[in-house]
């Protein structure tokens, strides 16, 4: 599963996810792309998981790029600890998505068999997602 | 290239407040600038220039009529969209001269269909890009590849696309634009997800290297 090799801190704060992606916005190197219409956290075993389902639904033929990348790593305490003590151990990593990034492309195969590829691959995501077109955006 | 015509307004309205009114209204708000003259805010129908687009697309060399200045020689700089539902938000339009070379970045369409992909390969375009240097007059909308001539494993490069004469191509003509990469057989695709789920059993416990961690132990 995706996680990064190397770290500048072992765990980090939660965040926000307003606004909109300044870049990875666009379609760049396949044909068509799964945009991301909310923001959300998505977990490397979604991202995995996604990957899967694109890859087993076009089997040969297709050619797959995931556009995001889990660098952020979630903390959690064990089951049944008493609150304090500080923070937990990092638990999972996850990619922060906005509205608008495209979080797969995908080239070589007809269209209408990548729109389910990308259909299978949305069921496995935290987020409402739209299917696009480098033509059509 | 034909020279495409379009009308503007002078924009006296500034700032994300009266760019957000002057959307909802259905203009979109520009600006000109280059040639060492003044820079002008203008304003220009949405609907009308999404058609420019869709017709003539970001390379057109414009014939820019800027209500109560005239007529001016310009060309699309950058178009800023929404990064959701794609629509228009500002465009930056820059003066040009017809007699000066300018550098712009124009796409390609493959024509016809290669052998290679017919047989199972998949063809690939790592660029949709190429960036040519010429006359503004002599600008092409998009330049032709033909990969009718094209089977597994074999490239397109930079240099072997032919471009019209008085048109320069600046990148790297080593760069390969148009590949067919041969198709993955059953057991090779076995193996890549064999292999990924066997990674993620190993790594999932496994903790990345914390880089400050390291320089504190190297003091």
């Amino acid at each position: 599963m995706l996680m990064p090799k190397r770290v500048l801190h072992r765990k980090v704060q939660r965040g926000k996810r307003r606004g909109k992606p300044y870049r990875g916005s666009r379609i760049d190197f396949g044909e068509y792309g799964l945009k991301a219409l909310e923001c959300g956290w998505i977990t490397s075993r979604q991202i995995e998981a996604a990957r899967i389902a694109i890859t087993r639904h076009v089997r040969r033929g297709g050619k797959v790029w995931i556009k995001i990348f889990p660098h952020k790593p979630v903390t959690k305490k064990p089951a049944e600890t008493r609150m304090g003590s500080g923070k937990g151990p990092p638990e999972f990593w996850v990619a922060v998505v906005k509205p608008g990034r495209v979080l797969y492309e995908l080239s070589g195969v007809p269209v209408e068999e990548a729109k389910e590829a990308m259909k299978r691959a949305s069921h496995k995501l935290p987020i409402r997602t739209k299917f696009m077109t480098r033509t059509g955006e | 290239m034909q020279q495409a015509k379009l009308e503007a307004q002078k924009r006296e309205v500034f700032g994300k407040g009266a760019a957000r009114a002057l959307r909802r209204a259905g203009q979109i708000p520009a600006v000109l600038y280059g040639r060492q003259q003044e820079v002008t805010p203008l304003q220009l129908d949405g609907q009308r220039f999404q058609r420019f687009l869709r017709s003539h697309g970001e390379n057109a060399l414009i014939d820019l009529e800027v209500a109560d200045q005239g007529t001016e020689n310009v060309m699309i700089k950058e178009v800023q969209r929404d990064a959701v539902d794609h629509h228009l938000l500002h465009t930056d339009f820059m003066r040009v001269s017809l007699l000066e070379p300018v550098t712009s970045a124009i796409s390609f369409t493959l024509v016809g269909s290669a052998p290679g992909a017919q047989e199972g390969g998949v063809l690939e375009f790592p660029h949709r890009e190429l960036a040519v240097h010429c006359l503004p007059t002599l600008l092409p909308e998009e330049i032709e590849i033909d990969i009718s001539n094209l089977q597994v494993n074999d490239f397109i490069y930079v240099g072997d696309v032919s471009v019209a004469e008085g048109i320069e191509i600046l990148d790297d003509p080593h760069t390969a634009i148009v590949l067919v990469s041969p198709p993955r057989v059953e057991a090779e695709l076995e193996e890549i997800e064999e292999g990924i789920e066997e990674e993620a059993e190993v790594v999932g416990e496994a903790e990345p290297e914390v880089i400050s961690r390291r320089r504190e132990d190297e003091e």
